[in-house]
């Protein structure tokens, strides 16, 4: 029977793989394999790291301080940390199997071992770390709070783990179900949750600042002890300060019970995780279309799975939402130059073997690509100029009206470039690729606007010149997209 | 139905295949035999269109082209699939950009190979049997003419595996031509109306089993002779010896 060291030894391998497919997951376009396990070994420890140390100084200063609020904070802090940010990885972990340890001369029940281990290498590093400073360091305030303050983490992390595996089972669900009807709503409400786990370590800053207001509040709320005492938190917090009542007690005694479920809860979860299938009997309702609608479809269904292109499809209506307070001709300005990157990143979709055996000319997947950012246009627009109008600001209708013909040829031209570059090698490794790729979209974009500024400063008229170059920008991209 | 003409492949300085010439009649199922490396995936891929070639393609008649594509089903020995989309999806994928107006066959197919249970999970998910399997019914919902299976039996149960056995003799029945390669010769010997014997990007051999076995002075199965064109028979008693 293989010793528990040699147990952790093998998860190691099936974490690395867990690592890897999240970092492969939140990639756009096709990076090389080779940077992407690089990456993927860096950076996995990178944010441990950075979660140990953010909730290292928490426990230190909570140790230091020795306040009921800031244990308070600190639990809660804890287990939003282990509940969210490592929401993706844990999410990879539900979908990974583990059935070439059955071909092994290893029991189940070693098997179900290392699957646990697996998925407790994911919090390892900051566990680990949290745990060890936050009790040494609440022994050397008081020796009295150690077993509260053990508890109180234990438990923290307890319903983060159950947290954390539920909604991993969720969004797996719901990330890789079919996309028919109000399940690809709800798809692509849980991709935008699930994507935003990633950047919660880009808010820890932020959340850090909203503290002192959250200390305020608990403050107040200090004089309910009787009531909160039977409360996650507060009942650990009450212990580890000596504030002994009757419901902090009995509240710490029920709040560890669902500590324990949880866990228990988890674990039995981790083990049919190895085993079961999650796959069920299926209706078949197929929808045939034209070649176009059918890319229009591949493209929005690949869209709604990789959080990295959702982020993307909805970069350029968050800005039209952010530049909206701004002025109102650098927005537009600034939105259009989003739209070219995403015609060039929307290139990263295309499944080039796939193509090459399927009957389908250069033109229909250009064709179906530019109905996707031209649809983004639309909304992005229309977000930014009901915000135009809720601050009382007219929007210059007119130049949106005039510009569009040139959206629609900047993504004709970029797509094509992109098409023919990359039918012969990778558009997305090479930086100078990339730069012309960009280039030529933006003289796409801004040639009408270039155009109209001389106009006005020449002749006074600024709309009409846009309009008629942007027209034929348009006509010469029609052109070229005919060619194809 | 198939006419491939001085098919010459080229990866950089590498020539895995070396003027290759054949063709593939209608109501014929032609097999393409060699060891690995031998430059059997190049020439389908070449066929199909999927790398760069020297010589001539012609399938009906006409070069290979855009319409062509549409009378080829192609099964790859390394799976060409959308892993993010669900079977049902790629195939209502494939079938939309194919002009296929009517959704039975994918139907009849899901039930044929089993795969109903499976049909709205990630491609990604499955199995390597199951991907076998949906990428086997994407290249038979429309109907092709000319089938070209790359080792398509990998990984198939037996029961799949008797099930395009059986479509792949229907499909010639009814006129259609079949390109096949396989390392399976007791499949190759039984099925396949014609075979090359391909070997270092060269065809050493062609014709009916037993016109081969004429060729190569064999006796025994179509396996010994296989053996004996590629020069692969040499020392494998020793081995075998020599592990006993």
């Amino acid at each position: 029977m293989p010793s528990l060291r040699e147990l952790w030894r093998i998860s190691g391998y099936f974490y690395r793989d867990v690592a890897f497919r999240t970092i492969l997951e939140t990639n756009v376009g096709r990076k090389s394999l080779e940077k992407v396990i690089k990456s993927s070994k860096n950076s996995m420890i990178l944010n441990k790291l950075i979660v140990a140390f953010v909730l290292c100084v928490f426990a230190v200063t909570t140790a230091y301080r020795f306040k009921t609020v800031d244990f308070v904070v600190f639990y809660i802090i804890t287990t939003f940390i282990f509940a969210f940010f490592f929401l993706q990885t844990t999410t990879t972990f539900v979908s990974q199997k583990f059935d070439l340890l059955f071909v092994l001369p290893l029991k189940e029940e070693e098997i179900s071992k290392i699957a646990i281990l697996t998925f407790l290498r994911i919090f390892d590093i900051p566990l680990i770390a949290v745990t060890l400073v936050f009790v040494i360091g609440v022994a050397l305030r008081d020796f009295r709070a150690i077993l509260p303050a053990f508890t109180g983490i234990a438990v923290s992390v307890a319903l983060a783990l159950g947290i954390v595996f539920y909604m991993s089972k969720l969004f797996y669900t719901k990330l890789t179900g079919s996309a028919s009807g109000w399940r690809s709503v709800v798809r692509l409400v849980c991709q935008i949750v699930w994507a935003l786990s990633f950047f919660l370590i880009y808010a820890l800053g932020g959340i850090l600042s909203r503290l002192s207001y959250l200390e305020g509040y608990l403050v107040f709320l200090e004089s309910y002890s009787n009531t909160l005492g039977f409360l996650f938190p507060f009942c650990y917090s009450y212990l580890c300060t000596g504030v002994i009542t009757f419901s902090s007690l009995l509240g710490s005694i029920l709040w560890t019970g669902l500590g324990y479920y949880s866990v228990k809860w988890v674990l039995s979860n981790i083990r049919k995780v190895q085993a079961i299938s999650i796959f069920q009997q299926s209706d078949v309702k197929i929808k045939l279309t034209s070649p176009t609608i059918a890319f229009v479809r591949k493209d929005m269904r690949l869209i709604s799975r990789n959080p990295a292109y959702t982020f993307l499809v909805l970069l350029p209506i968050f800005e039209g939402l952010m530049l909206s307070f701004g002025k109102f001709m650098p927005a537009v300005l600034i939105l259009l130059s989003f739209l070219v990157v995403l015609s060039y990143s929307l290139y990263g979709l295309e499944n080039v073997n796939v193509v090459k055996i399927l009957p389908v000319k250069p033109k229909t997947i250009i064709t179906a690509k530019m109905v996707i950012i031209s649809m983004i246009y639309a909304i992005s627009i229309a977000v930014l100029d009901t915000i135009f109008l809720v601050r009382g600001i007219c929007p210059d209708f007119l130049f949106e009206l005039a510009i569009t013909p040139s959206v629609i040829a900047m993504a004709i031209v970029t797509l094509s470039a992109t098409s023919k570059i990359g039918a012969k090698r990778d558009v997305f490794s090479g930086l100078e690729t990339v730069l012309i790729l960009f280039l030529l979209g933006f003289v796409v974009i801004y040639t009408p606007v270039i155009i109209g500024y001389v106009c006005k400063v020449l002749y006074g008229t600024f709309l009409m010149p846009v309009a008629v170059t942007s027209l034929v920008e348009l006509i010469f991209s029609l052109a070229l997209l005919n060619v194809l | 139905m198939l006419e491939v003409t001085d098919l010459t492949v080229k990866y950089g300085e590498v020539v895995a295949v070396d003027s290759v010439s054949f063709c593939v009649e209608k109501g014929e199922i032609f097999g393409i035999l060699g060891p690995n490396g031998a430059g059997k995936s190049s020439t389908i891929k070449a066929v199909v269109g999927l790398v760069d070639f020297e010589g001539k393609i012609r399938i009906n008649g006409k070069p290979l082209s855009f319409e062509s594509k549409n009378l080829i089903g192609y099964v790859p020995e390394e799976f060409m699939l959308i892993e993010s989309l669900t079977p049902l999806e790629f195939f209502e994928f494939v079938a939309s950009v194919r002009g296929v107006k009517n959704s039975r066959k994918i139907d009849i197919l899901i039930d044929a190979f089993g795969i109903r249970s499976y049909v709205n999970n990630p491609i990604a998910t499955l199995s390597m049997g199951t991907k076998q399997k949906v990428s086997i019914i994407s290249a038979l919902l429309h109907d092709p003419l000319l089938l070209i299976l790359d080792e398509p039996l990998n990984g198939l149960d037996a029961r799949s595996s008797r099930i395009l056995k059986e479509i792949m003799q229907k499909h010639v029945e009814r006129g259609g031509a079949v390109l096949f390669s396989t390392h399976i010769m007791e499949i190759a010997e039984k099925l396949c109306d014609r075979i090359a014997v391909i070997n270092n990007g060269r065809i050493i051999a062609e014709g009916t089993v037993d016109e081969l076995k004429e060729l190569a002075s064999v006796e025994g199965s179509l396996e010994d002779v296989f053996l004996k064109l590629t020069g692969q028979d040499v020392g494998i008693r020793e081995i075998i010896d020599a592990i006993s």
